[in-house]
């Protein structure tokens, strides 16, 4: 039996099913897909020089993936938020998302100042009751979601334009929320670390990841190996998911800046 | 010392009183599958039975008399639901509440101690809360004194108003008919209101009543808040728009386009 007629036979034999099952770019795509969620797996966040390997390795993919779970995007950030795709989150799921978040500040913080690292357009301030915060500070990257949010700012709340990763508030706050922000950082646990300075004693963060996506996951484990959770929650719909968790820095929130 | 559903300062059960333990679970979560919310003689007559199995075993997501709901009340067994792990659910009930109709008005059914209102803050227009037990009731007005509650059996009670959204907070399950009484508030919908019910999702009874709602009802979102090892499902949904047969019929018939080749 040649080859060729082995291969018919098989062919023949086996249901289409299987057969796209086992077409070599679908088997391809399964093992980049499994690579990708092993070096997260492992290698994420971590010292050594394998771990920076596959680090460099992994972020060189996602750029030229495209994910939009990665850092690296703030241009095309720029041009969406100008072309107005993400204007507002009208899904309800989405949306539950920001009412969970303004729940947690206003059962554990009442009257708290808040910090929304990458506020986008400032919906959460939206959310807010005028008894919930004093004081809200919003920043984000995009100057054109900013210009929008600024448009409904009010007595209490500050919009600003600057990068998280260099920028320096002026004073403390109770709450500091990362709302789908922190996977989107090239550095999101140094980043966290930094801000721990602008806690008050026994303030919160409140960070919100995106349930379906393996950075996002690797670095909520990563985050909860070092801050203690005093709680957390998954919001989902029949298309997405997001765990929304409140951390505490234990005392080093403390100490000054 | 075993741990159990029936908790853990109970003796463990012996094996034969567990086999039929799960006999019972097995016959029960047979009837939800099968026949809850039939019309027909064994339907009935297989839920009578079930209901007398969970008023014996004192299930937790079963109708239950207003003795133990005032009971219960009295002593303030429910204050856990103010605790931390339950504020997602107001939150996300109260959030959409919010957005989707701004200044509108919220009948709460089984409204208990009120804990919505709290949520709800300055961004509704009227509430009114019902609550089967009184001694939910005076706890509510110790809360929110100003707030309009009433102490009705959400069962027979029929609102005088119409309002733009009725909240079923965990309390579906616990009504006997939980269908009918959806239909009944149907018809104080306002015009473009709607119904939120919260289940808990590990009852097989608030499944089977989600698997009716969404067989009844047009439901627009459906959110799952899982927190504590525990979760719940929030359903957003009001009636079906009416079905236009005659303009199905003429489309069908007369249309100058198939809609796609068969």
């Amino acid at each position: 039996m040649t080859t060729a007629a082995l291969k018919s036979w098989v062919k023949g034999g086996l249901p289409t099913a299987t057969l796209r099952a086992l077409h070599p770019q679908r088997l391809k795509a399964k093992f980049v897909r499994f690579g990708y969620a092993a070096c997260y797996r492992f290698f994420f966040a971590r010292h050594g020089r394998l771990a920076a390997f596959f680090g460099r390795k992994i972020s060189a993919w996602e750029g030229r993936q495209g994910r939009r779970d990665a850092p690296g995007l703030q241009e095309q950030w720029q041009a969406e938020s100008a072309a107005a795709t993400w204007r507002y989150p009208i899904d309800l799921d989405e949306l539950s998302r920001y009412s969970v978040i303004a729940g947690y500040v206003q059962f554990l913080k009442p009257g708290a100042a808040v910090l929304d690292v990458g506020c986008g357009e400032g919906l959460l301030l939206q959310r807010f009751d005028r008894s919930t915060c004093r004081k809200y500070v919003g920043i984000d990257f995009c100057q054109t979601a900013i210009e929008r949010a600024s448009e409904r700012a009010d007595e209490r709340s500050l919009f600003g334009c600057a990068d998280a990763e260099n920028f320096h508030p002026s004073g403390r706050f109770d709450v500091i929320v990362f709302n789908e922000v922190l996977y989107l950082l090239e550095n999101p646990l140094a980043v966290l670390r930094r801000y721990e300075q602008w806690l008050e004693p026994g303030g919160v963060f409140i960070t919100s990841s995106y349930g379906k996506s393996v950075r996002a996951a690797a670095l909520r484990n990563r985050i909860l190996q070092q801050y203690s959770a005093v709680d957390e929650v998954v919001v989902s719909s029949k298309k997405h998911a997001w765990w929304i968790d409140v951390l505490t820095s234990g005392n080093r929130g403390a100490q000054s800046p | 010392m075993a741990f159990s559903a029936r908790g853990f300062t109970e003796p463990p059960l012996q094996l034969g009183a567990q086999l039929r333990y799960g006999y019972e679970q097995l016959w029960r979560a047979a009837y939800y599958r099968l026949c809850f919310g039939g019309s027909t003689r064994l339907a009935r007559r297989w839920g009578d039975a079930v209901r007398r199995l969970e008023a014996e075993l004192k299930s937790g997501d079963a109708p239950r008399p207003q003795s133990v709901w005032e009971a219960e009340y009295g002593k303030a067994a429910w204050r856990n639901l103010a605790r931390l792990e339950e504020l997602n659910r107001y939150s996300v009930i109260a959030g959409s509440i919010a957005f989707l109709k701004q200044n509108g008005s919220v009948l709460d059914v089984g409204c208990g101690e009120a804990l919505l209102l709290s949520y709800l803050g300055e961004n509704i227009g009227r509430y009114v809360g019902v609550d089967l037990a009184q001694a939910a009731i005076d706890r509510a007005l110790r809360r929110h004194p100003a707030a309009s509650f009433i102490q009705a059996d959400a069962q027979i009670y029929v609102p005088d108003q119409c309002f733009d959204v009725i909240v079923f907070n965990e309390v579906l399950y616990y009504l006997v008919e939980p269908m009918a009484a959806l239909v009944r508030y149907e018809s104080r919908l306002a015009p473009g209101g709607f119904f939120i019910a919260s289940l808990y999702e590990k009852s097989m009874r608030a499944r089977a009543i989600r698997r009716k709602i969404g067989a009844r009802y047009r439901s627009f979102c459906e959110l799952r808040v899982s927190a504590h090892g525990k979760s719940w499902s929030i359903h957003m949904f009001g009636p079906k728009p009416p079905r236009r047969v005659c303009a199905s019929l003429r489309r069908l018939l007369f249309s100058a386009k198939p809609k796609a080749p068969l």
